[in-house]
């Protein structure tokens, strides 16, 4: 029997195939691809408690509908991931409500409390779109094609979901009081969704090897920035970023990263940090990451209590 | 009765898309009937369900695409439910598309 190298799987993706099965897979491939798979189903699905809070705020009659399609759509995302890392040999009923709080891997912005309207339009209008962008980063590029099949949907979606966010977006635009409201709530979510795609890329990078996504988080947060920039500019927003004719890019304005003060939603620019104080934070979790899971897991919990029935 | 503006908002409305499928309005079978006399576009509509979460949003889509066909400066959007939409009511342009995007119809 000839054993499988990563080399010669690599040398086999590169020249353009796909992988169907597990049996195709090395060990590094795999690890990897389950690495990514858990990161966007937990992506889509923690994403899904902060759509439930925003009944918490109110969502007009007219969006409600529109608000838990989005939940439902990012639902069906994550259950897309999961039940792929299921064919790898995941158990789904252990990941949703075994783990503990800082076992999940998906951005910080998701922990945090939304507590009007305005950021409701941004989370939708600019958040959306950074979520979109690590979905069409893999659906694009990965070699694993049972995956890129499932994400054909998903991609659809995803880019409505910007375009709802967006309309939300102008309409609180409309006046000068919305406008600010939009203004201070962009304040504080938009250097959260840079931090969005993660660290620096590095130097290598075996997911690109494997054609597992296409670009790295620097990759990625380029093409945000060509997204959030000229969109907030055109309803009259103010982001800490600009673009630079020599560089011929988007480049931010604050140092990044820097600290955040989550209880404030404020950030400090004048207090850079390293990277290792972020992963901190992120390993720590926002304000909201255990009452979240704390919904997540009640119905499951109930079920499962010995004499208790459904209500 | 106005023929070939009525054939110019249908090509209209072929631009707007049900946000969930990317699939046009026209296409999924939305459009019961269009007629357009004196600049006042008359249009039945359905959705695909009583729950659809997007029926404001497709109306709008489709009262802003018929106001910018040049001719037109009314559109009365009238929602009907008998008979019932469908898949048999999609074109076969979309059962492919959806096809395509793993939903069986």
């Amino acid at each position: 029997m000839v054993t499988l190298t990563n080399e010669a799987l690599k040398a086999r993706i590169q020249r353009g195939e796909l992988i169907e099965r597990p049996e195709e897979m090395t060990e590094e491939y795999r690890y990897e691809l389950k690495r990514m798979l858990l990161i966007a189903g937990d992506t889509e699905f923690r994403s899904v408690p902060m759509l439930y809070s925003y009944f918490h705020v109110g969502v007009p009659y007219k969006y409600a509908k529109s608000v838990l399609a989005i939940a439902q759509d990012e639902l069906g995302h994550a259950h897309i991931d999961y039940r792929l890392l299921e064919d790898l040999g995941e158990n789904v009923e252990t990941l949703l409500f075994e783990r503990d709080v800082n076992q999940w891997v998906y951005p910080y912005f998701f922990d945090m409390p939304i507590e009007n309207w305005a950021e409701i339009a941004v989370a939708e209008g600019l958040g959306e779109y950074a979520g979109g962008l690590l979905v069409r980063n893999i659906f694009h590029h990965t070699s694993y094609a049972p995956w890129r099949r499932a994400l054909v949907k998903v991609d659809l979606e995803e880019n409505f979901h910007v375009k709802f966010g967006q309309a939300l977006m102008r309409e609180l635009c409309a006046t000068p009081q919305g406008r600010k409201q939009l203004q201070r709530a962009t304040d504080w979510m938009f250097p959260l969704l840079v931090e969005f795609f993660g660290p620096p890329a590095k130097a290598e990078d075996v997911q690109l090897d494997y054609h597992l996504k296409g670009k790295g988080t620097d990759g990625l947060r380029g093409d945000y920035l060509e997204y959030a920039l000229p969109f907030a500019t055109s309803l009259g927003l103010e982001l800490p970023a600009h673009y630079d004719t020599e560089q011929k890019k988007y480049v931010l304005d604050f140092p990044f990263p820097c600290a955040f003060g989550p209880e404030k939603k404020q950030w400090d620019f004048s207090a850079p940090v390293t990277w290792k104080e972020v992963f901190a934070r992120w390993k720590q979790r926002g304000p909201m990451a255990e009452e979240h899971l704390r919904w997540i897991r009640k119905g499951s919990e109930s079920l499962r209590r010995p004499g208790s029935s459904r209500r | 009765m106005d023929p070939s503006l009525a054939h110019a908002a249908l090509r209209a409305l072929e631009e707007v898309m049900d946000p969930e499928l990317g699939v046009s309005v026209v296409s999924m079978g939305l459009i019961r009937d269009l007629s357009v006399q004196d600049g006042v576009a008359e249009v039945k509509l359905t959705f695909t369900s009583m729950g659809c979460p997007w029926t404001d949003w497709i109306e709008k889509g489709i009262k802003e695409k018929l106001l910018s066909v040049e001719g037109i400066d009314q559109v009365n959007l009238e929602v009907v439910w008998d008979h019932p939409w469908s898949r048999r009511d999609l074109r076969p342009d979309a059962r492919e598309t959806l096809r395509k995007m793993g939903i069986s119809v």
